[in-house]
């Protein structure tokens, strides 16, 4: 009884195979079906049927890969050699992948990361000046110096400061727009140097109690060895440890962008990831600065004057203290951090010198304390070449995808039209919707941490461990772009695809051509 | 001509043609002589009917029995066979000179 029951079920697993078997392997599999009687043995039969169904299934899986295989060769069994057009499954297959491609857009991570990917193609198109002075132009007609103030801190340098004058002009709490406008990249020259420096003094006589114009002023951009010996450096840092406040004024700029364009995707635009970039001076400056209180002190004759040195540093201590406790970024808390950490170390010696042992011993001990957590505070949580070489795999699986959907759309137009060219409709709407799902799928993977962190930026424009993977990525075609040779990323990676893709059905169809008869 | 991948195993269902090659033969009475499993013979038979080296028929049986495929050398498979080189074709052979044998 289960001999006769292990041959009906080896017969039906050999049944069910031919019934999704392509013709031509099938008749093949009608004739091993029908020697399975005379297999003799139980087990024998079971063997049977299983390498008859693995002979099956191996060509049921190729009639997948490779769509509607011709004869080959002939024989007087005209039977087993038939033509064949596209197999139903081959075709329930395609549909299938395609509209597993289309419920991806559903996900909203994944159109989150096409959004950022889309972005970065439209970003390309260049600094968009026009756009930002038709704004300003129509606003100032208006007089709405809210708008004004946000094209000109988008504009070209030499647009932007007579724009955002005008507009502080209209409304003068509005000033600290200067701030952005003078970080910005400046062409080294005297003359912009001059205007930096006519803008920060403005900033800092409507904020004279704010640390950062100050700061601003500091900022060694040049990043010379002995710029803290620079008068005009020493006497900006004077007023920065003399201030009682710190505001970068980063909040006001994300309230005014809201304000005027609600839509706005702060922190995608290159003018975000520069122009939320204050201008602060170096650790490096800052520790050779210290470096310098410290010698002034134990140098200097009189006990007043060493006091002075210790009082500075104990400024600069303070300072650091402020720029952890009100900075709105990452990067301002990492500079107060050192600031801090720079202040204890050399002060320890000072007061040291002064006689001053416990004060000595607590700002030594303050200044390991800081320097643990300063080793410990986490730089950056993304690795920057890995960055750059997901969000590279990012706009290549988008690309691809568009790729698909036009090949899709054209091969669909042909064949609409009478298709001409069978063999290479056949061979697109069988492997095309693969690889376009495949790619899909391959989006989402790799463009979810992006999404994840674009959401993040969105709750909170701030946060500049978001941005750096944003902008990464809605900024890639632009960053990577060589501008001497593609002056438009979009048509370097368009026409990196279009060859590559190109030269892949090429190679496919000589193979199909040149495939053994 | 162009030959098909002549395997070890190809070989050997070649050899139980030549035995008879105006025989009609079926597949399970191939896989007892050769001793085949029917996922490894049937490639082989569709192989050589596809170079043209057999021939295929369907041959009625018993009433309400299915009708069993058989297999026979072509012309074409009757040469192929006849011109395999001598090391394709263990059995019938020459047996190989050990060192330090034969000679005249």
């Amino acid at each position: 009884m289960e001999n006769l029951r292990l041959r009906r079920m080896a017969a039906a697993l050999l049944r069910c195979t031919l019934k999704i078997a392509p013709p031509y392997p099938a008749e093949w599999g009608r004739a091993m079906l029908a020697e399975l009687q005379y297999v003799e043995g139980t087990w024998a039969v079971v063997v049977w049927s299983a390498g008859s169904a693995g002979f099956l299934a191996k060509h049921i899986l190729f009639s997948f890969l490779l769509p509607g295989k011709s004869e080959r060769g002939s024989s007087s069994d005209t039977r087993f050699f038939k033509e064949n057009p596209m197999r139903k499954g081959t075709l329930i297959a395609a549909t299938v992948c395609l509209a597993a491609s289309l419920l991806c857009l559903i996900a909203p991570t994944f159109r989150e990361g096409l959004s950022l990917v889309v972005y970065g193609w439209r970003a390309d198109r260049g600094p968009q000046t026009e756009r930002w002075q038709k704004l300003g132009r129509e606003a100032e007609s208006r007089g709405d110096a809210a708008t004004m103030a946000y094209a000109a801190m988008r504009l070209p340098i030499d647009q932007a400061v007579p724009l955002a004058q005008r507009a502080v002009a209209h409304d003068p709490s509005l000033t600290w727009v200067f701030c952005f406008i003078h970080s910005r990249v400046f062409p080294a020259s005297a003359d912009n140097r001059t205007r930096q420096l006519a803008l920060l003094s403005a900033l800092s006589n409507w904020d004279p109690d704010n640390a950062v114009p100050y700061l601003a002023i500091a900022a060694d951009t040049s990043y010379q060895p002995d710029a803290y010996k620079d008068a005009q450096w020493l006497a900006a840092m004077e007023h920065a440890l003399a201030a009682k406040s710190y505001d970068s004024y980063l909040a006001r700029r994300v309230e005014l962008e809201r304000r005027v364009d609600p839509t706005s995707n702060a922190g995608h635009t290159l003018d975000s990831l520069v122009g939320y970039w204050l201008q602060l001076p170096s650790v490096g400056t800052l520790n050779r600065y210290a470096g310098f209180l410290q010698t002034q002190g134990e140098q200097a004759a009189s006990k007043n004057a060493r006091r002075e040195a210790v009082n500075r540093l104990w400024s600069l201590a303070n300072l650091g203290a402020l720029m952890r406790l009100h900075g709105e970024t990452g990067e301002q808390e990492f500079l107060g951090s050192a600031m801090q950490e720079i202040a204890y170390s050399h002060l320890q010696p000072l007061l040291a010198r002064l006689g001053q042992a416990q004060e000595a011993q607590a700002a030594g001990n303050t200044a390991h304390i800081l320097a643990k957590q300063f080793l410990a505070m986490p730089r950056n949580a993304w690795d920057v070449p890995f960055l750059r070489a997901t969000a590279l795999a990012v706009h290549f699986l988008a690309d691809l995808e568009l790729i698909c959907l036009l090949l899709l759309a054209s091969t669909g137009t042909i064949f609409a039209l009478g298709g001409r060219t069978w063999r290479f409709v056949r061979h697109v709407f069988a492997y095309v919707p693969i690889v376009l799902l495949v790619s899909c799928v391959g989006f989402l993977g790799v463009s979810y941490p992006y999404a994840q962190a674009a959401q993040a930026l969105r709750n909170n424009p701030l946060d500049f461990g978001a941005m750096l993977p944003v902008a990464s990525l809605s900024l890639g075609p632009v960053l990577w772009t060589n501008w001497y040779l593609f002056p438009k990323a979009l048509y370097l990676w368009g026409t990196l695809i279009a060859l590559g893709s190109v030269v892949c059905v090429w190679m496919a169809l000589r193979a199909f051509r040149h495939r053994p008869a | 001509m162009k030959l098909p991948r002549m395997s070890p195993q190809t070989v050997r269902v070649l050899e139980r043609f030549a035995e008879r090659p105006s025989a009609w033969h079926y597949g399970y009475e191939l896989s007892r002589e050769t001793g085949l499993r029917s996922g490894t013979l049937y490639p082989i038979l569709m192989r050589l009917a596809e170079h043209r080296i057999l021939e295929t028929k369907w041959v009625a049986t018993e009433d309400g029995v299915p009708p069993r495929h058989t297999y026979r050398l072509t012309a074409k498979g009757v040469e192929v066979v006849q011109e395999l080189p001598a090391k394709m074709q263990p059995r019938h052979a020459p047996r190989r000179l050990a060192h330090g044998e034969g000679g005249a």
